[in-house]
């Protein structure tokens, strides 16, 4: 199997399994590290959505907002899509 | 001379961005029909004993890897350290069974009874920002609809999903969750989750309301919600607030009991 791929699933096993074994804002900093490791990590948004929904994001808010989870990694993810573009050391590491 | 075609860059930003706007759209969908929403969350809550019940491959997987990175030294140590815990339970145990035979005996004697069931904590209240967490509980084992959960005599929430071998539970703690609760005599103090295990409430001033003093639900029963942490008051203000906090550590919780 190509390394770059299987880098790839045992990413985004270790997301997954991260999401459900570690506290929320740890494996929201996991999955942000892994957002700048890949050039697109969309596993990362579906893994929050799944966890909202299992945790009851739909009906309860946290800090005001619905969705908190889904929301705030898709805002992450636009983020790195921002900052990929403008950081130096990115550009020179992933040319 | 070579020249970059401008369509390259608009593709490759596209590229970028289509994932994105896909992910987007879905947590929309999800968000404006909120009847697929909750049929996707039971779904996932009736997964999650599969993944994390006691018998499930997951959980044996974890725990035999657990075995076989503990060294020998450590593990006699820990069976050591569990036989005198074993020791000391079995004595508390004697002396909790006959209280609750009396606590039982009285309430029956008032016309309540109340039954228990001890529920697993699959996922735990810490991984969740929204102060819920899953049971491996469920409707096969009589659990229903807005059922109290409790953990070593505190009230920690009530269950609000129930599924046939899983419950979601919702802390009384979930930030802006509000209920009613009786402190230092005071009754009714109306106080609101801010996440975590704490609560927060205002009371006017000169209730007598001190730090220490036991927050518990208005009922036939002396039913603990937690203590109150530290009062703050300001000469300006005629009320003062109250930081409240439960004594259970919620990223440690393991079983709790529910109310059938």
């Amino acid at each position: 199997m190509h390394a770059t791929l299987s880098l790839r699933i045992a990413a985004s096993l270790i997301m997954l399994i991260g999401a459900l074994v570690l506290p929320w804002w740890m494996a929201m900093a996991l999955g942000a590290a892994f957002l700048f490791a890949f050039r697109t990590f969309f596993e990362f948004p579906f893994v929050f959505l799944a966890l909202d929904l299992l945790y009851g994001g739909a009906t309860h808010t946290a800090f005001g907002i619905p969705y908190f989870l889904s929301v705030a990694s898709l805002a992450l993810y636009a983020l790195s899509i921002y900052l990929k573009r403008r950081l130096l050391l990115y550009q020179l590491s992933h040319a | 001379m070579n020249y970059r075609r401008d369509s390259f860059e608009r593709d490759r930003r596209r590229a970028r961005w289509t994932p994105f706007l896909i992910l987007a759209l879905i947590v929309a969908f999800f968000f404006f029909i909120p009847s697929v929403a909750e049929r996707t969350g039971r779904m996932l809550v009736a997964g999650s004993s599969f993944i994390f019940g006691s018998e499930s491959v997951v959980s044996k997987g974890v725990r035999s890897i657990g075995v076989l990175l503990a060294d020998k030294r450590s593990l006699i140590e820990e069976n050591e350290r569990l036989s005198f815990e074993v020791a000391r339970l079995a004595e508390l145990a004697t002396e909790e069974a006959a209280l609750k035979e009396e606590n039982a005996r009285l309430l029956a004697l008032m016309g309540k009874e109340k039954r228990t069931i001890v529920a697993s904590v699959l996922l735990s209240p810490n991984r969740s920002p929204y102060d819920t967490f899953v049971v491996g509980v469920g409707e096969m084992d009589g659990l229903t609809d807005g059922a109290q959960v409790f953990s070593k005599g505190y009230l920690l929430g009530t269950v609000e999903l129930v599924e046939a071998r899983t419950a979601r539970v919702l802390l009384f703690s979930a930030p802006g969750r509000t209920f009613s609760a009786r402190i230092n005599g005071i009754s009714p103090v109306e106080i609101t989750g801010r996440g975590g295990g704490s609560f927060e409430a205002l009371v006017p001033r000169g209730t007598g309301i001190k730090e220490g003093d036991e927050v518990t639900v208005p009922s036939l029963e002396r039913v603990l919600i937690g203590t109150v942490e530290a009062v703050l008051a300001d000469p300006r203000d005629p009320l003062e607030r109250l930081l409240i906090l439960s004594p259970v550590s919620l990223s440690d919780l393991e079983y709790v009991d529910i109310e059938r």
